[in-house]
């Protein structure tokens, strides 16, 4: 699409005014405020301001070009589009009007419709036009300037430019942009951790960070402090609501207790008194029965005391006689006991008799003698042992018959005939002797002297057998059996003697014997037991009276100790304890029974303490009750579980918006990033050929190539072969770049199409060599599209020629 | 002669709003307000009785001044008697007294608080009614407190016999867990009483009334949330001599919530929502607007003018504006950015997801950063 004539009927300053355009090269000349920009914004209005537009609109884009004393501003554009012929044209402000005229008359009126229509001809988006296309100052060299100061870092090379140019063709520095992301989700997610859903280290309410809160950390800090108030109110009301429980309860058992000990007081205090009264009655009962019984004593105990005194001389004297009595049987009884024991004495005195004759009639070996034979006889048992301890052997052969006397140790000597060669063996202890008419031989043993033995055993043999002749025995079996007899009848002997000493006692018999003749002829006619046990019971009877008169006059003393007399006693005394008992009596009728379902006094008056110590009890446990739940509601929370849990649902709401909010820029967070990592060569594919190309045409091939690193332009290498890069570029070459890379961006877009771009004059800073290149340049692209060149340098517009268009003088 | 009450409860001064820091001062003044507005109601009602049903307060523990205060409008009240129950937020327990004891040592002679469940009787203030109390003595309670009524022998000599109680009432108030002393229409009509004068729910009930109705909720006179949609509410109840009843439900309610939600489907309604709450109707109501809808693009500016209109206008304005998106079109992407541009393939990518929020936020980010 191209553009073919303009008509501004009126628009701004400018009033019916028509402008025919070449499908090439247009340049549009005019000096400063002669109406240039008034043409321009006419086709930009034309092209993409609706006719009806809300009063901001209005004000905003178009009241401006309504002319001064006008009210309507309208603009007529033709159009050349696959060659056909479309008039737009639009009026704003007071008239409102808005029509394509098509080839053939066919017209459009809808601005929607007419909009669509613009839309399929047009070769870019309105976007593009404003950004690109259709501007005149199109900032590129400014922008290649902010390139350089604003990213130092990241532009390194003319891909970056190109890169950064497209994406930010319509004023979004994507850095910025980008930082401006970052910032917002910083201030949503700082100090969130995404993952878990939670504050980053898991650092909930109870240990929440206090610095750099994003705003979904403090909506939940916010959110999560609502509740544990809620948690911190309930439990308040909860453990309140349990305190009051148990108050009610404390207050229902003070309650219960009271009633119980107010009921039951009075008569508590009546069985009390009632029982002190009655104990009283009873001590007064019996204080008059003992009155009464003095009374009835008093008298019996004065007679019976009389009357015992009067007893008890005629007892003592028949006590008296009793006494002698026993004394003369006692007497008769043991004379017959001191006969009695003569007679026995007697006997015993004529067997001792008879044992001493017959032990001096007996020979007498007695202990001594015994063991003295016993002694000898065991020498001769030693030595005759000594003898035989010794051992001699002897082998005796007869070379010839012959007859020898042999003696082995003491036996007597024998006469033995021995055969020729015969072979005798003699043993003995100590002395083997053998003679023969012709010799004789002795063998003793050498360890003692048998002599001197035998000598030994002769004297003990001699001693033994003078002992054993002295007594008359033979052995020392004799001499032990005539010990024993005379040992056994020396025993009875002795027995006999003991016998008579233990009957005597400490008497002799001729002592006995004398008292017994002594003794006289005593009578008495009971036996002294009869006499005993009369006297005895005389004696306790009177023991008895005198106890009784002791006891009388004990008790007459205590009556007197009492009454002092019988009459004070019958007068005073009683009358006054009945008088006593009437007035308890009457008392005690005064005060309440118990009632009957109370049999056990005790147990009722423990129960009724225990009752009023539960009483005590639980007013003393419902005043500390009291004194908490005061504490309890001093520290209650400002306020209630239902306002904190309407604050808690308005906090969980706005938690979820901010997560809600959170979630949606994190998604153009990494949309972003995706993107940007993604911008490859391909999205800008044949740029850098045209781009380096126009630049080498521009500056006479001094800067001959362009360097292309992964589909994108890199760096600018000069004929000399050295590297420009593009921090290093003149103010000069950058506006050749900016010239070069506006008509890249305008090839780009506009394709193969037919198409038109409009800009302003770039030539201004070129140095002449490099004007007159850039004139070429402009030149050739407008040899393929239409271009809408604005100047003020009439000698600019000479040198572009092309189709000149004069703005402040009418064509 | 015909009984004429005021019935009224959970009025619930000392309420701390924490929530509306910036209004919290009038909202916590206004229930004052409310309360000295209907003792001067009942008054030019020439009510006898003045009934409060629970919750007067809005805790046990209540600043003097307010409690002194609350005493001091009472007393205004030139009919026979006050009575005034102890709520479930009010409570009055043997460990909590210390609210109505300051409360009646600044109260007038006629002013009652049925603190015991039993009768009271109102001859003395020429009154010929029995009230029937049941008075909170928690703030949960899993049993209500009118069960003593059924052992009570009902005084027959006298003229009107009037129940007061406080307590979620089954198909009525929503007590999920049944701890707020709950009752049940049976066991209320089964005590036999003229009428059950009630408090605890905030909303009226009957919605609408008729002679026969013995069982009422006179809701908050001073609505208290966003969840409490009336204007606040009493009633004056006029019981005849033959027990029939006749009702008036009153607005009572200094400020009101409202929350509403608005579809925007373009320009206009941006327009008729200022036109709807921009005006002096509104300027004492809490106002939560949650709107949503598409507007015209550039229009939020628009949006947010109207916004700063109505919050001028309105006690308060909780904004939700979260749901509106202006529009954004692929057409308008091509309209406003050149193709192969970063913010025209960005927001082409976001439009093809159909992520309206996000496409909405990128559009933002990319007008604030744009030259």
């Amino acid at each position: 699409m191209i553009l073919q004539k303009i008509l501004l009927n009126p628009f701004a300053g400018i009033k019916n005014r028509s402008i025919e355009f070449d499908k090439g090269l247009n340049v549009i000349l005019g000096p400063n405020e002669a109406g240039k920009s008034t043409v321009f914004n006419a086709l930009l209005s034309v092209l993409f301001t609706p006719a009806k537009l809300n009063k901001r609109s209005f004000d905003t884009d178009m009241k401006s070009f309504i002319p001064l004393g006008g009210d309507t501003a309208g603009v007529e554009l033709e159009i050349i589009h696959n060659g056909k012929l479309f008039t737009l044209i639009k009026t704003w402000g007071e008239t409102i009007e808005a029509v394509l005229k098509l080839e053939g008359g066919e017209i459009l009126t809808g601005e929607d419709a007419i909009e669509e229509k613009l839309a399929r001809m047009l070769p870019a988006g309105e976007g593009t036009f404003k950004s690109v296309l259709l501007t005149r100052q199109s900032g590129l060299s400014q922008t290649l300037t902010d390139l350089r100061d604003d990213y130092p870092e990241t532009i390194q090379n003319m891909g970056d430019i190109l890169r950064r140019s497209l994406l930010e063709t319509d004023g979004v520095p994507l850095d910025k942009l980008r930082e401006l992301i970052e910032e917002r989700y910083n201030e949503k997610f700082s100090r969130w951790d995404r993952d878990e859903a939670y504050p980053e280290n898991g650092r909930g309410i109870h240990n929440p960070y206090q610095k750099e809160l994003g705003l979904i950390s403090q909506a939940f800090y916010k959110k999560e402090q609502v509740k544990l108030d809620l948690e911190e109110a309930l439990r308040y009301e909860s453990e309140l609501d349990g305190k009051n429980k148990q108050v009610h309860k404390a207050a229902d058992e003070i309650e219960k207790f009271r009633i119980y000990v107010e009921k039951n007081k009075s008569i508590i205090t009546d069985a009390r008194e009632s029982r002190g009264l009655t104990s009283e009655l009873k001590l007064l009962n019996k204080e008059l029965s003992e009155c009464k019984k003095a009374l009835k004593e008093w008298p019996v105990l004065e007679s019976d005391l009389e009357k015992s005194k009067k007893e008890l001389p005629d007892l003592s004297q028949n006590i008296k006689e009793l006494i002698e009595e026993e004394n003369t049987a006692k007497l008769l009884e043991k004379n017959k006991e001191l006969r009695d024991k003569f007679e026995r004495v007697k006997k015993l005195k004529a067997a001792l008799d008879k044992k001493k004759e017959k032990m001096d009639s007996t020979p007498v070996l007695n202990e001594d003698e015994l063991d003295k034979i016993i002694a000898a006889n065991q020498d001769v048992e030693k030595i005759n042992a000594g003898l035989m301890a010794g051992e001699l052997a002897l082998k005796f052969t007869a070379k010839k018959e012959t007859s020898i006397n042999v003696q082995q140790d003491f036996s007597n000597k024998k006469q033995q005939k021995l055969n020729k060669d015969q072979v005798i063996q003699l043993k003995a202890s100590r002395r083997i002797t053998m003679s023969h008419p012709d010799w004789e031989m002795e063998i003793e043993s050498s360890s003692s002297g048998f002599k001197k033995i035998e000598e030994s055993l002769n004297n003990a043999n001699t001693k033994l057998k003078n002992l054993l002749d002295k007594k008359k025995v033979t052995s020392l079996t004799e001499a032990k059996k005539l010990h024993k007899v005379y040992a056994d009848i020396k025993n009875d002997f002795q027995n006999a003697q003991k016998n008579i000493k233990t009957e005597l006692d400490k008497d002799s018999f001729e002592k006995l014997e004398l008292e017994i003749k002594k003794l006289g002829n005593i009578k008495c006619e009971r036996p002294l037991v009869d006499v005993a046990k009369e006297r005895v019971m005389g004696e306790v009877k009177k023991k008895e009276l005198n106890e009784n008169i002791t006891q009388i006059t004990r008790k007459i003393d205590d009556y007197v100790n009492a009454y002092e007399t019988l009459d004070q006693l019958m007068e005073e005394e009683l009358a006054g304890i009945t008088g006593r008992k009437k007035q308890l009596e009457k008392k005690l009728n005064k005060l309440k029974p118990l009632p009957d379902n109370i049999s056990d006094l005790d147990a009722f008056v423990e129960e009724f303490k225990k009752a009023e110590k539960d009483l005590e009890d639980n007013r003393e446990y419902k005043n500390d009750l009291l004194r908490e739940i005061s504490g309890i509601i001093s520290m209650m929370p400002e306020s209630t579980a239902e306002e904190l849990l309407v604050d808690l649902r308005d906090k969980e709401t706005a938690f979820k918006l901010q997560l809600g909010r959170g979630e949606a820029i994190n998604r153009i967070r990494e949309l972003s990033e995706e993107m940007m990592d993604q911008m490859d060569s391909s999205t800008y594919e044949g740029l850098e050929k045209k781009l380096a190309s126009y630049i080498s045409l521009i500056t006479e091939k001094r800067y001959k190539s362009v360097n292309v690193e992964n589909g994108l332009p890199g760096d600018i290498i000069r004929d000399n072969g050295t590297v420009l890069t593009y921090n290093l570029l003149s103010d000069g070459t950058r506006d050749v770049v900016a010239l070069a890379l506006r008509l890249c961006m305008g090839e780009f877009f506009l394709g193969d199409a037919p198409g038109f771009l409009a800009m302003d004059d770039p030539l201004v800073d070129l140095d002449p060599v490099r004007r007159e290149k850039a004139v070429e340049v402009l030149q050739k692209f407008a040899s393929q599209r239409q271009l809408l060149f604005f100047t003020c340098h009439p000698e600019h517009a000479k040198m572009l020629g092309g189709n000149v268009i004069e703005i402040g003088a009418r064509v | 002669m015909p009984l004429k009450i005021f019935h009224t409860a959970d009025i619930h001064l000392g309420m701390k709003f924490a929530a509306y820091e910036e209004v919290r001062e009038k909202l916590i003044e206004a229930r004052f307000q409310t309360l000295a507005n209907m003792v001067e109601t009942a008054n030019k009602e020439q009510c006898r009785i003045f009934v409060i049903a629970g919750d007067l307060f809005n805790r046990v523990k209540v600043d003097k001044k307010d409690i002194i205060r609350a005493a001091q409008i009472i007393n205004e009240f030139q009919g026979n008697s006050v009575l005034i129950l102890p709520g479930n937020h009010d409570y009055i327990s043997p460990g909590q007294k210390d609210l109505w004891y300051t409360f009646i040592d600044s109260s007038g002679d006629n002013v009652k608080i049925l603190s015991e469940k039993k009768v009271y009787s109102l001859t003395l203030d020429d009154v010929d009614a029995h009230i029937y109390a049941c008075p909170c003595d928690a703030k949960h309670s899993s049993k209500n407190s009118i069960k003593w009524i059924n052992d009570h022998q009902k005084d027959e000599a006298v003229l009107f016999h009037i129940g007061i109680a406080h307590g979620s009432l089954e198909g009525v108030s929503p007590d999920f867990d049944k701890k707020y002393f709950p009752m049940t229409k049976s066991a209320l009509t089964a005590c036999g009483l003229d009428a059950w004068l009630l408090g605890h729910t905030h909303l009226t009930y009957p919605e609408k009334t008729g002679p026969k109705d013995r069982i009422f909720f006179p809701g908050t006179p001073e609505p208290d949330g966003f969840d409490c949609r009336h204007q606040g509410s009493a009633f004056i109840i006029e019981i005849n001599d033959d027990k029939k009843v006749n009702v008036t439900s009153l607005n009572t309610g200094t400020n009101s919530f409202l929350e509403t939600k608005v579809k925007l489907a373009g320009r206009d309604d941006i327009e008729k929502l200022a036109d709807e709450y921009a005006n002096s109707d509104y300027e004492k109501t809490m106002l939560r607007l949650i709107l949503e809808g598409v507007i015209p693009a550039g229009d939020k500016v628009k949006l947010n003018k109207v916004r700063d209109k109505i919050r001028e206008m309105v006690l308060y304005l909780d904004w939700n504006a979260e749901g509106v998106m202006e529009e954004i079109t692929l057409e308008r992407i091509q309209k406003e950015f050149s193709e192969g541009s970063f913010p025209y393939i960005l927001l082409n990518k976001l439009v093809e997801r159909g992520d309206q929020e996000t496409l909405q936020m990128a559009y933002e980010l990319i007008a604030e950063v744009r030259k």
